[in-house]
């Protein structure tokens, strides 16, 4: 049994489950006959009526060892994914469904996402374009331009972003590999500062992402990796190193019209919450307002639309242009409506954080982010330095005011300012850079 | 732009109102998904242990299937062709809210489409001709009711009600007629809400902290939320039984 116990986690953000209401036909003899048939397509574009057959070798690379260097990938399988597990052993555990694996640098990716047409959405279609070029310049056998995409191509292309949202985040925030020690290395534990226990932002483990088609794969991974069953997303701690990001497109759909591009920005967002809690191994001691604020700005890059947790998308009045935050939080600036910067030092819970806050911690991280990598770099540091107290010897009160007296130290000796003074220069960025509609 | 939730069921002559947030998490099939694996050593003896399966028996199956839950078993094994989802359940155009009620008083268990295989550990579960993809049956695998998708909502209700009663010795149908009573009353909870947030957003965007709006609002919003936790708390009272310990046949005893 794949068994992976936690030391905390943060579930993503609960999305409710939609029925889709298709009619079921057929018994287990017709499905011997029609196995290999394609699907029906579905609401969100993707082959979802039936188990897409996957080439079982990628058609763009062979597996050839040449063409997968050129992509920077390590593997496409078997690499072990968690608890002891191979991927072959997760597939297999996961009902021997057609599932795509590939380990790149900083990522272990295991796919179920099916073929996917695109919709003719204008910023997708443009981001698919940038994105096929890029794959293109990697390895000629790709194309620039794709009516479908199959589900080896729309692995390869979530394997880029994975990497591409890595190096966005490095840039950043001023973090690289080399400031990380190596797996095993002897002054883990005694170098200054503590850098956390392996190369990936201080994770001994690659990060580990599962994108699926279908809620079953993910909730059937997610309890036994972790006990809990999550059917629409994840975010976990894996025990012994690394973290884990896990996505149903199914139960994205309802939120980003079956769009891909919501999808990724879904992606973008879970990952960056993920690099910023277990930056430095430090057990999720990062402030939330910055990591759920940086996490916006991540998704917010691909595309501001798909606001997928927070920012009260699940409210049914919001206007059709709720999501254009900056005149929004330009508004709430002038009139003095939003949480004092003290105050949201110390905010620690996810669901105590009203929906506009979300809007006013995505400006906060991008006024911070403003100021370089350098200063946000520092700030991060001090922020995570000394990791999580001991829960078993720390209460919670107890390591709240432990993360605080750090923030506060942050707010003096990174950015030189009380919480009243770096709130008004806040203020001033936005009054300064955003537009008032 | 996000799509707005779906109109919910209904009979053509009623209006149908979409459900609202606090509804919808009731209204989903929680789903268990167990995988078991044992774990078995190289033969060379070394260390590094490789996982294996084999295929349990029946009674084993449906023990671990159980695990600690009482509740009678809803068993879905998915397929290669039908699909991934509830659609084996849930039927198009038709109001699959009593599915979904009646299921919460079941532990239900969803099962990959390999489970036909020969070392599946839950093979055994299923017969070797003309497999169901759904069964109900008590926690401990009796009173197995096999069931096809092709079949009327009021068949499956039917059934469901039948492996319910025996289990819990009452007619979970009327807690079920109870709770959708309480649903309707949180979604017009929920658009109340909805309303009086973006009232509250477009306020403070508009005028500020110190509008006059605000206060009144927020009042308001939190006589809702007392309502709300009020409906909440007679909805889980309705949930709060206990199936009866199952009476092995000939025996006096009861299994606990």
């Amino acid at each position: 049994m794949i068994v992976g116990a936690c030391l905390r986690f943060v579930p993503g953000r609960a999305l409710l489950s939609l029925l889709t209401r298709r009619l079921f036909h057929g018994t287990c003899l017709l499905a011997l006959t029609c196995v290999s048939a394609r699907a029906q397509e579905g609401d969100d574009g993707s082959s979802n009526k039936a188990e897409e057959a996957f080439a079982s070798i990628d058609p763009y690379t062979k597996g050839e060892d040449a063409a997968l260097e050129k992509l920077g990938y390590v593997s496409l399988g078997p690499f072990h994914v968690i608890a002891g597990q191979s991927s072959s052993e997760v597939t297999r555990d996961l009902g021997d469904i057609p599932m795509i694996w590939i380990e790149t640098e900083h990522f272990k990716l295991g796919s179920s996402l099916g073929s996917y047409k695109p919709k003719g959405d204008a910023a997708e279609k443009k981001l698919l374009e940038s994105e096929l070029k890029q794959l293109k310049a990697r390895l000629p056998a790709f194309k620039t331009t794709a009516r479908e995409l199959d589900p080896w191509l729309r692995a390869h292309l979530y394997a880029q972003r994975l990497e591409n949202v890595y190096a966005k985040f490095c840039a950043l925030t001023g973090f690289s590999d080399d400031q990380f020690p190596l797996p095993g290395a002897k002054d883990i534990h005694t170098r200054v500062p503590f850098m956390g226990r392996g190369p990936y932002l201080g994770q001994s483990d690659k990060f580990l992402v599962l994108l699926t088609a279908k809620k079953s794969t993910l909730g059937r991974f997610t309890q036994a990796a972790f006990a809990l069953s999550y059917e629409t997303s994840l975010r976990h701690w894996i025990e012994g190193g690394g973290m884990f990001y896990g996505c149903c497109a199914e139960a994205q759909k309802d939120y980003t019209d079956g769009l891909d591009i919501g999808l990724y920005c879904a992606l973008a967002h879970g990952l960056t919450h993920n690099f910023l809690e277990g930056l430095r191994d430090s057990g999720y001691s990062a402030p939330m307002w910055l990591v759920e604020g940086l996490s916006h700005q991540a998704a917010r890059a691909i595309d501001e639309r798909w606001i997928v947790y927070g920012g009260g998308a699940e409210n049914s009045q919001r206007p059709d242009d709720h999501y254009r935050w900056a005149p929004r939080v330009r508004a709430l600036v002038e009139h003095k409506a939003y949480q004092p910067w003290q105050e949201m030092l110390a905010a620690s819970k996810f669901e105590d954080i009203p929906s506009r806050e979300h809007m006013i911690y995505w400006s906060r991280a991008e006024f911070l982010a403003s100021k370089g990598p350098a200063v946000l770099r520092a700030y991060l540091m001090m922020v995570t330095e000394g990791g999580r107290p001991d829960p078993n010897v720390v209460a919670e009160e107890a390591r709240n005011a432990q993360y605080l007296e750090r923030r506060m130290r942050a707010q003096s000796e990174v950015l030189g300012q009380d919480c009243a003074a770096c709130e008004l220069e806040w203020t001033r960025f936005v009054l300064k850079t955003y537009p008032k509609k | 732009m996000p799509a707005l939730p779906p109109v919910g069921g209904g009979t053509a002559d009623l209006p149908t109102t979409p459900r609202g947030e606090s509804s919808k998490k009731l209204l989903k099939l929680d789903w268990n998904y167990p995988t078991y694996t044992e774990v078995a050593e190289q033969t060379d003896g070394r260390s590094n242990a490789r996982s294996v399966r084999k295929m349990l028996a029946a009674s084993a199956a449906v023990k671990f299937l159980a695990a600690d839950d009482k509740r009678p078993l809803l068993v879905l094994r998915e397929c290669l062709v039908c699909n991934g989802t509830d659609k084996a359940l849930l039927s198009q155009g038709v109001d699959n809210e009593r599915t979904f009620l009646l299921a919460r008083y079941f532990r239900c268990v969803k099962l990959p489409a390999d489970v036909l295989k020969d070392d599946h550990p839950f093979r055994k579960l299923f017969g070797d001709k003309n497999v169901e993809h759904l069964f109900l049956s008590a926690y401990d695998g009796s009173g197995k009711v096999p069931l096809e998708s092709e079949r009327s909502r009021t068949e499956l209700w039917g059934h469901m009600r039948s492996v319910l009663n025996a289990s819990y010795g009452q007619d979970v149908n009327a807690l079920v007629d109870q709770t959708l009573k309480h649903l309707d009353k949180l979604d017009q909870i929920d658009l109340r809400q909805d309303e009086l947030e973006h009232e509250i957003d477009q306020a403070l965007e508009k005028d500020g902290p110190k509008s006059k709006r605000i206060g009144k609002v927020k009042a308001k919003l939190a006589e809702l939320d007392l309502e709300r936790k009020a409906v909440m708390a007679k909805i889980e009272a309705l949930s709060q039984v206990t199936p009866k310990p199952v009476v092995e046949p000939g025996s006096t005893a009861t299994k606990s």
